[in-house]
């Protein structure tokens, strides 16, 4: 329990990190268990011999990514960003509280500025060509 | 003193507690905000999928930053490291930062490393200082015995961090014990929330919502200490559902650090938007009237 969140090996091993090593490329970028790292960065901190474990494991998600296999949840996201600048629809209900409690209005993001960023860098590219909106 | 205030989205999203309470406190301090305008998500929630849209849309913001000559506090975990981290590789590799102002050439911008990024935890140890904090407490929260969870990405990748040691924050814990209360030990500070894997297999993440709870409440603790809305949201949002899943209550109120301040500074709980929490705080606020 305690490092299932926060360590690939482990993970990808149901706890076993030893048990069957090495695994395919292909096994790895296809299972559900490389999503489950949390990016804590707990293992890259206890690494002895300083390897960037997360880094290792948002490269090899980014691989998966691109081939198109990645969570809906992801895929989600990144919509909710393409299409308002921000990674959660804030609903109308909350920013009337805002100014209830006297808090300023929420700037609205780019989303013009935003969407050619995340068009050059191929994300809306990546969305579409998955079966997004 | 004066920041630009980078407020995220899970904040204006679900957790404005944090905001309220964080803006009161900071104010007493003489902080001034200005809030960053028409700023984007930090892009942490890209990085695994994309990480060239995470530096891409974390540099537009240090841009701002920029453009506006301030640097930036953060209340939220997240948006602060994916920031920093950004901002911290864009200065140090001249090949990076030439790559991502390749990008940004396409909306004008161009990222020149002028600013820094601060934890609101950071700002709070660093730029005003325990005694200076303690010096604003009227109400000491003495009888008050809590736990901390300042989140990952509040202290790793240490070696990129650099502010205090994730298995035993002992300066975060030194911020919390400035307000009178015992700030206590419980096995393994450091474990994740399990926030990012919510979406994923959110039965995994209860249980690890959990098991902390578990540790917490297993060593007295009386309420949890967060600086991060999306750990908040878990421990917090999630605690029913995680009582449901572990087949056992645990009533744990969980307060952002600047409530938990606001509270030894007198100031009135509705003030701190306590009455906002899911899990409620009654118990805890008749400890600290007495």
């Amino acid at each position: 329990m305690d490092e299932l969140a926060s360590s690939l090996g482990v993970n990808v091993n149901e706890g076993k990190p030893r048990r069957k090593l090495p695994w395919t490329l292909m096994d790895v970028l296809s299972g559900n268990k490389l999503w489950l790292c949390a990016s804590c960065f707990r293992c890259m901190d206890r690494c002895p011999r300083d390897v960037d474990f997360t880094e290792i494991s948002i490269a090899l998600r980014n691989l998966a990514a691109r081939k198109g296999i990645m969570p809906e949840v992801y895929k989600e996201q990144a919509l909710t960003i393409i299409e308002t600048g921000y990674a959660f629809r804030i609903s109308e209900a909350r920013l009337k509280l805002r100014s209830k409690y006297g808090l300023p209005e929420l700037p609205k993001s780019d989303v013009e500025q935003v969407n050619k960023l995340l068009d050059v860098v191929g994300l809306k590219n990546m969305i579409k060509t998955e079966g997004g909106k | 003193m004066k920041y630009l205030l980078f407020l995220g989205c899970v904040i204006p999203y679900r957790v404005l507690s944090y905001e309220i309470s964080a803006r009161k406190i900071l104010a007493e301090f003489g902080v001034e905000l200005i809030d960053m305008p028409n700023f984007n998500c930090c892009g942490f929630p890209l990085e695994a999928i994309n990480y060239e849209a995470t530096l891409v849309l974390a540099a537009r913001n240090l841009c701002i930053a920029e453009e506006e000559g301030l640097s930036i506090l953060a209340l939220c975990n997240g948006c602060s490291e994916t920031l920093y981290l950004v901002n911290k590789k864009l200065k140090e590799s001249k090949e990076l930062r030439e790559k991502v102002n390749d990008f940004l050439s396409n909306i004008g911008m161009e990222f020149k490393g002028k600013i820094e990024v601060k934890h609101l935890a950071r700002v709070l140890y660093e730029d005003i200082g325990v005694e200076r904090i303690k010096k604003k407490v009227v109400n000491p929260l003495s009888e008050l015995v809590v736990a901390q969870h300042g989140g990952c990405h509040l202290f790793r990748p240490v070696k990129h961090i650099q502010f205090d040691d994730p298995d035993n924050p002992v300066k975060f814990k030194s911020l919390i014990e400035a307000t009178g209360a015992k700030c206590v030990s419980y096995p393994d500070e450091s474990q994740c929330c399990g926030g990012p894997i919510s979406g994923i297999e959110s039965k995994l993440a209860l249980q690890l919502v959990a098991d902390k709870l578990k540790r917490i409440k297993g060593v007295g603790a009386q309420a949890l200490i967060t600086v991060c809305p999306y750990c908040h949201l878990m421990y917090d949002s999630m605690q029913k559902m995680a009582e449901r899943e572990a087949g056992e209550e645990f009533g744990i109120p969980v307060l952002h650090y600047p409530q938990l301040l606001g509270l030894a500074m007198g100031m009135d709980p509705k003030e701190l938007a306590i009455d906002m929490l899911k899990v409620k705080a009654t118990k805890i606020l008749e400890i600290i009237s007495k």
